[in-house]
């Protein structure tokens, strides 16, 4: 290493702000590493986890399984259960659907068996369930009914539901469909499943039976964050969830993968910008004349759009997703960059010691290369690193607003959005709810100034304007 | 005296203007001069005569807007203007270099001075870095610089103004050229360091045997450095011979009136003459010759002069064909 780059480093770790932002910047990115340690993620179908809540299950204490069914036949009770609910909507408003609700419910106590876990986790419950609507079964005109009920206690829910869409007769013509859904479900791969049979429902959830299903390991769910309870309401529960829930949502968990959610944010939407915002700002910059004036002036064209409203435009075409707002914070974010690199160009490119090099004979490309891109370029890195903690708030904003991150993304801003209706606290309790707004919020501040206060020392050690 | 020498670098009546959006600006309009082996060739005039410009076009640096109309610039017999962009980068900083004005910005702030003397020597000489670095710290040794291990890595805010032109000398004359052009070298520095800096040229072109080409405004830079002069006003050369002749005997208004303007110590109480009027403007510079209108022996010829030199000796050329009318006033 040479004794200057050796003096540089020294000198930007002497910076107070710089050892500062590097260290919260550190945090961060190992907590953004060793998330799935830190809040390791949890199969919605996972018997074993614990499902504590004092506010809505206070004196339960719930027994372990000994013998938990397949994860597999879970999810694809769940599934069919989904599917049916959908073909229940189109039937019309008659005696037969009081009966194909039953079954979808039924269906759906074993499917999202955790959400009632706190009442039964044995089928037990289906088959009284059942018992109890048997009189109305048989009343709709369902002489098999009990073969149904039978199908159930031989675990073999899939057959059940065929068995009992056989038995309506407005209901066969869905059979043939229900069973190549299911087989395209199997063969498909996730993304394609999720976007052809899920469209309609919860994107979390889904994404956790097509994980399951599919067997699938690596991330797909990593950053959803599960919901557990069907409460909204924030509930302060340190034993089991550190911060507490929300949306029956683990905040701690939300907070440590929305880790992972605001670097990709950042440095995608960032690096992507920052580089269109070099090569427009540098030709703009370099070329001039009318090259000059036309990227100008569609550089203001974007600049006069309110941000976000262009964004609502975009994601109004595009549609809702954490991908269509970081495209929209691409097409938006460019400009600030281009200018300040045509400017430092510009700057540049009149400065007596470009031409002192040219009188050397010094080549084009090395003068570009040697002595007007390191001239140019701190500023746009260090406007580049601001930035990166200002594009975080900027799609916490969006999520805010329902543009960003769809529900159950693990991301702060959606946290925010979740608390929005909570921020008063309770009645005569202002503070009743303050850690569903306080966790997400200190991390967003201190990814936010750590970016900034390691701009602010890139700019102070490696300007050498300010040297000395 | 000069005639039996071989001139290294010749210009014969350049043009260069520069055409912007409210007409031509005729920054260079006909100058011709010679520059012999190991001489020093001072052009001096008022800011906007065309000086810079001449230098700049010499090195062929201008931008797109100035176009160089007509002229020759003719290096060992080679015509400047003629050869390409490869072959020129090549003679500049090779052949012919050039140090500048302003001292804090002609340095890169981002490199150690080191880096940028490397730079040159590395580009002309092909040699590696570790001997361009010895080359380098001799160069600054040369050039008067204390401590020249230690200020090679040193950045060029951490030199004073007077380092920093030693340092930029040393960085033109790197890959020892036979031409060096100094742009007002000395006008942004204080008035002791300047007589420093002018001693080291002198030296290091007597060592160097190399030709140099002082551009400046200040006629005692002149007066201490050069061998001839080429007097430049609204870009001609109004007069043009050795630097005794141009001093004691000098042949136009122009010449007389710089002279006049230069305050003196040995008279009490003088009052400080100046040119009246200003510059004229380069867009329409008035006709015939440019000075008239400024001159205080104008006569209504002076409208439609033609712009040539008359000689006045072998070595001594003037613009103005009315000369003799200097020889009643002698210069004060």
């Amino acid at each position: 290493m040479r004794v200057e780059t050796k003096r540089t480093l020294k000198r930007f770790f002497r910076n107070p702000s710089a050892i500062i932002g590097v260290s919260i910047l550190v945090f961060f990115t190992l907590v953004a590493i060793f998330a799935a340690y830190i809040a390791p993620p949890v199969s919605p179908m996972d018997p074993s986890r614990k499902i504590h809540d004092p506010y809505t299950m206070p004196k339960i204490t719930w027994k372990q399984e000994p013998i938990p069914p397949t994860k597999r036949k879970d999810a694809e009770i769940a599934f069919v259960a989904k599917g049916l609910e959908k073909y229940v909507r189109k039937i019309p408003e008659d005696k037969l659907r009081p009966l194909a609700k039953s079954i979808i419910e039924g269906l759906n106590y074993e499917g999202k068996i955790e959400v009632y876990a706190k009442v039964s986790r044995t089928k037990t419950k289906i088959k009284s369930y059942l018992k109890d609507h048997l009189d109305q079964l048989k009343e709709a005109g369902f002489a098999n009914a009990e073969n149904l009920i039978n199908s159930f206690f031989e675990n073999d829910l899939v057959l059940a539901a065929k068995r009992s869409l056989e038995m309506l007769p407005e209901f066969s013509k869905y059979i043939d469909n229900l069973e190549s859904e299911i087989e395209k479900f199997r063969k498909a791969d996730c993304i394609k499943v999720v976007k052809y049979g899920f469209s309609k429902l919860e994107y979390g959830y889904a994404m956790k039976v097509v994980k399951d299903f599919t067997g699938v390991k690596g991330n797909i769910l990593d950053w959803m964050i599960d919901k557990k309870l069907i409460n909204r309401k924030p509930i302060r529960c340190v034993d089991y969830h550190l911060f507490g829930m929300i949306d029956g949502r683990d905040i701690f968990y939300g907070v440590i993968w929305g880790t992972r959610t605001a670097f990709r944010i950042g440095l995608i939407v960032t690096i992507i910008s920052t580089i269109i915002g070099l090569i427009i700002g540098s030709i703009a910059g370099y070329y001039g004349g009318w090259v000059d004036e036309v990227l100008m002036r569609i550089t203001d064209v974007f600049l006069s759009l309110p941000f976000l409203v262009a964004a609502i435009v975009i994601t109004t075409i595009l549609g809702t997703g954490l991908d269509k707002v970081m495209v929209a914070m691409i097409i938006f974010g460019w400009m600030g960059t281009a200018r300040l690199i045509r400017g430092n160009i510009l700057q540049v490119k009149e400065e007596q010691y470009i031409l002192a090099a040219k009188a050397l004979g010094v080549k084009d490309f090395f003068i570009i290369m040697r002595h007007v891109i390191p001239n140019t370029i701190f500023p746009v890195v260090i406007q580049a690193s601001m930035r990166m903690g200002s594009l975080v708030i900027t799609a916490a904003a969006l999520s805010f607003l329902g543009l960003g991150a769809p529900t159950g993304y693990a991301d702060w801003g959606s946290l925010l959005n979740y608390s929005r209706d909570w921020i008063l606290g309770a009645q005569g309790e202002v503070f009743k709810y303050w850690f569903a707004l306080t966790y997400p919020g200190i991390a967003m501040v201190l990814f936010v100034l750590a970016w900034n206060l390691l701009g602010d020392a890139l700019r102070d050690t490696f300007d050498p304007r300010l040297k000395g | 005296m000069y005639v039996s020498r071989e001139p290294i670098l010749q210009v014969k009546n350049l043009k260069t203007y520069f055409y912007t959006e409210d007409g031509v600006i005729k920054a260079v309009d006909g100058v011709s001069f010679e520059l012999y082996k190991g001489e020093t060739l001072g052009i001096v005039g008022e800011s906007g005569s065309g000086k810079s410009v001449t230098s700049l076009t010499i090195m062929r640096l201008l931008d797109e807007k100035a176009k160089i109309e007509s002229g020759e610039i003719l290096f060992k017999g080679k015509d400047l203007l003629k050869i390409s962009e490869e072959e020129m980068r090549k003679i500049r900083g090779n052949d012919i270099a050039m140090i500048f004005q302003e001292p804090m910005v002609a340095l890169n702030p981002v490199y150690t001075i080191g880096d940028q003397i490397m730079e040159a020597i590395i580009l002309h000489q092909k040699v590696k870095e570790s001997e361009a670095r010895k080359i380098a710290i001799d160069l600054l040794r040369k050039v008067g610089i204390p401590e020249p291990e230690k200020r090679v890595d040193q950045y060029p805010h951490q030199l004073s103004g007077g380092m920093r032109q030693r340092a930029m000398i040393a960085m033109a004359l790197s890959c020892r050229p036979q031409i060096l052009i100094a742009d007002e070298p000395t006008t942004a520095l204080d008035v002791t360091i300047q007589a420093q800096i002018l001693e080291l040229m002198k030296e290091l072109q007597r060592e160097y045997g190399m030709a140099l080409i002082m551009i400046t405004h200040d006629m005692g830079v002149i007066a201490e450095t050069a061998d001839r002069v080429a007097v430049m006003y609204a870009g001609r050369v109004v007069e043009y011979g050795t630097v005794d002749e141009i001093f004691k005997n000098p042949k136009h208004p122009y010449t007389y009136a710089l002279l006049s303007s230069i305050p003196r110590l040995d008279v009490e109480d003088q009052e400080l003459k100046s040119i009246p009027g200003t510059v004229p403007d380069p867009l329409n510079f008035p006709s015939g010759c440019r000075f008239h209108p400024r001159c205080e022996f104008a006569r209504e010829e002076c409208k439609n002069l033609d712009p040539k030199l008359f000689e006045v000796s072998p070595s001594h050329y003037t613009a103005c064909p009315f000369y003799g009318v200097l020889e009643n006033v002698g210069v004060k």
